[in-house]
């Protein structure tokens, strides 16, 4: 055993004393996951972002541990996984069955023997304001590389048990898109990131809903102010932050029928065109492989090639959000056959 | 006899409809690859040399304007300075299929490059440590 996986080995003994916490069941989608917190308030918060079950999950439970000083000091890291806000930049350790990630005020350890990922940071006051509404991404990220599956940037939309990912660069209207269609009929299962899985048996691809909210600029609001009503809070930039539809059991998981690439065409009439994989490949991989944790690209890039490679490709060419859940139900219905 | 291969830490790759998406891990930059281009990228992973790479591209392609062998020099001098290849063989070669007929009009290839994303990086570098870097003893 090298010295980085004893240090790391000993950094974990300390932390399980967060064990003593009683744990609290929380799914993530198809992800359950055991949460023992030494701050009730880390507990409120990824119950409070997490999408609930999805139905026929066959996922093995993690067990998370989400640590502050009061169980493990700073002193008792070893200086590479100290994690400093001041320098900007992310550690990666690789130790044993041990993966370690060091940024942004929080240290992960993920350790893959015992299905356990370690989340530390110095007090709540220090945890990144994107883990409140979009809580363990690590860990998520984490659960899937060990699976044929990828948390994705893309948003996703389902009725009747098919869903669309919409994919696009930074501001094509991926959230305005997918959230125009809340309270419309269709599930709303992601308006940013989702969980997508290749099925062996079906050589399909499945979209499970991991987080309960969606954050929604200001200006894209005006555009659909019926969602006021919607808005629990505010998140991440200052946007807003809405609650999504895949709350209810049967509505967070669905078969991916197309991804959609989302563009804005002012002027025409929103409809649904014929699409490529390769546009929704650079549309979806270097924003999944680069914004998400980097600790997983090769087996995040291996899984979003086969999902593009396995399901059919259009594109949405939006005039006018409110145009959107129509659009894309007549695409799912199977009556758009661009 | 030179060889060149996709950088084998750097980047990830996948060519997808004829189309090449690499992504350069390290930087953020990903770049797309069409046409000509995507066909001399399948022939550094068909592993072709220089010579071979060149036949290869001759029998797929007219020029009916510009040179050819500048234009692929060119060419694979720009992915060796964007980093996303390096000399060597490459471990596990694709096939390149046969030429096709007719062959295709020449165009130049060309790297298309795209650095939105590259603020993320730069505003997060990564530092990957090794058994080398770990420090025998941490600070009290």
């Amino acid at each position: 055993m090298g010295e980085a996986e004893r240090d790391i080995r000993a950094v974990l003994d300390l932390a399980s004393t967060a064990r003593d916490v009683a744990p609290m069941h929380v799914s993530m989608g198809p992800i359950p996951l055991r949460v023992h917190a030494d701050d009730a308030r880390f507990a409120h918060q990824v119950e409070r972002g997490a999408a609930g079950q999805s139905l026929d999950s066959a996922w093995p439970e993690a067990t998370v541990l989400l640590c502050t000083s009061a169980t493990l000091s700073e002193a008792d890291l070893p200086r590479p996984l100290r994690p400093n806000a001041g320098d900007g930049q992310i550690t990666i350790v690789r130790a044993g069955p041990f993966t370690a990630v060091a940024g942004h005020s929080t240290l992960w350890i993920a350790d893959h023997d015992t299905d356990t990922v370690l989340r530390w940071n110095a007090s709540v006051s220090a945890l990144p304001e994107w883990e409140a509404t979009r809580p363990l991404r690590f860990v998520l990220q984490w659960c899937a590389s060990r699976r044929d599956a990828a948390l994705v940037h893309a948003a996703a939309v389902a009725v009747g048990g098919r869903a669309a990912l919409l994919v696009g660069p930074t501001g094509a209207g991926k959230s305005t898109s997918s959230l125009a269609c809340l309270g419309s009929g269709l599930d709303v299962l992601s308006d940013d990131a989702c969980l997508v899985a290749l099925d062996s048996r079906s050589q399909g691809v499945t979209v499970d809903a991991v987080f309960r909210m969606g954050n929604l600029h200001a200006n894209s609001l005006a555009l659909l102010p019926r969602l006021g009503d919607r808005v629990v809070g505010s998140g991440v930039g200052g946007k807003d932050v809405l609650e999504l539809d895949a709350l209810a059991p049967g509505h967070s998981r669905a078969r991916v029928s197309a991804i959609v690439t989302v563009v804005q065409t002012p002027g025409e009439v929103t409809r649904v065109v014929s699409g490529s994989a390769a546009a929704s490949l650079l549309h979806m991989a270097p924003s999944t492989v680069l914004q998400m944790n980097r600790a997983f690209i090769s087996q995040t890039w291996s899984v979003v090639t086969s999902v593009v490679k396995a399901v059919p490709h259009r594109e949405l060419r939006v005039a006018s959000p409110h145009d959107v859940p129509r659009v894309l139900e007549q695409l799912l219905a199977g009556d758009i056959t661009a | 006899m030179r060889h060149l291969r996709p950088h084998p830490e750097r980047i990830v790759y996948d060519v997808i409809d004829g189309q090449v998406l690499i992504i350069r891990s390290d930087t953020g930059s990903y770049y797309s690859l069409e046409g000509p281009a995507a066909d001399v990228w399948r022939g550094l992973m068909a592993g072709l040399d220089d010579a071979e790479l060149m036949a290869a591209i001759e029998s797929r392609y007219v020029p009916d304007s510009g040179d050819l062998a500048t234009d692929v020099d060119a060419f694979l001098a720009s992915l060796l300075r964007e980093g996303l290849v390096e000399e060597g063989q490459i471990d596990l070669v694709t096939e390149f299929a046969a030429a096709v007929t007719p062959a295709a009009a020449w165009v130049a290839p060309r790297l298309q490059s795209f650095t939105d994303m590259q603020d993320l990086l730069l505003f997060d570098p990564i530092h990957e440590v090794g058994p080398e870097g770990w420090p025998h003893a941490a600070d009290g």
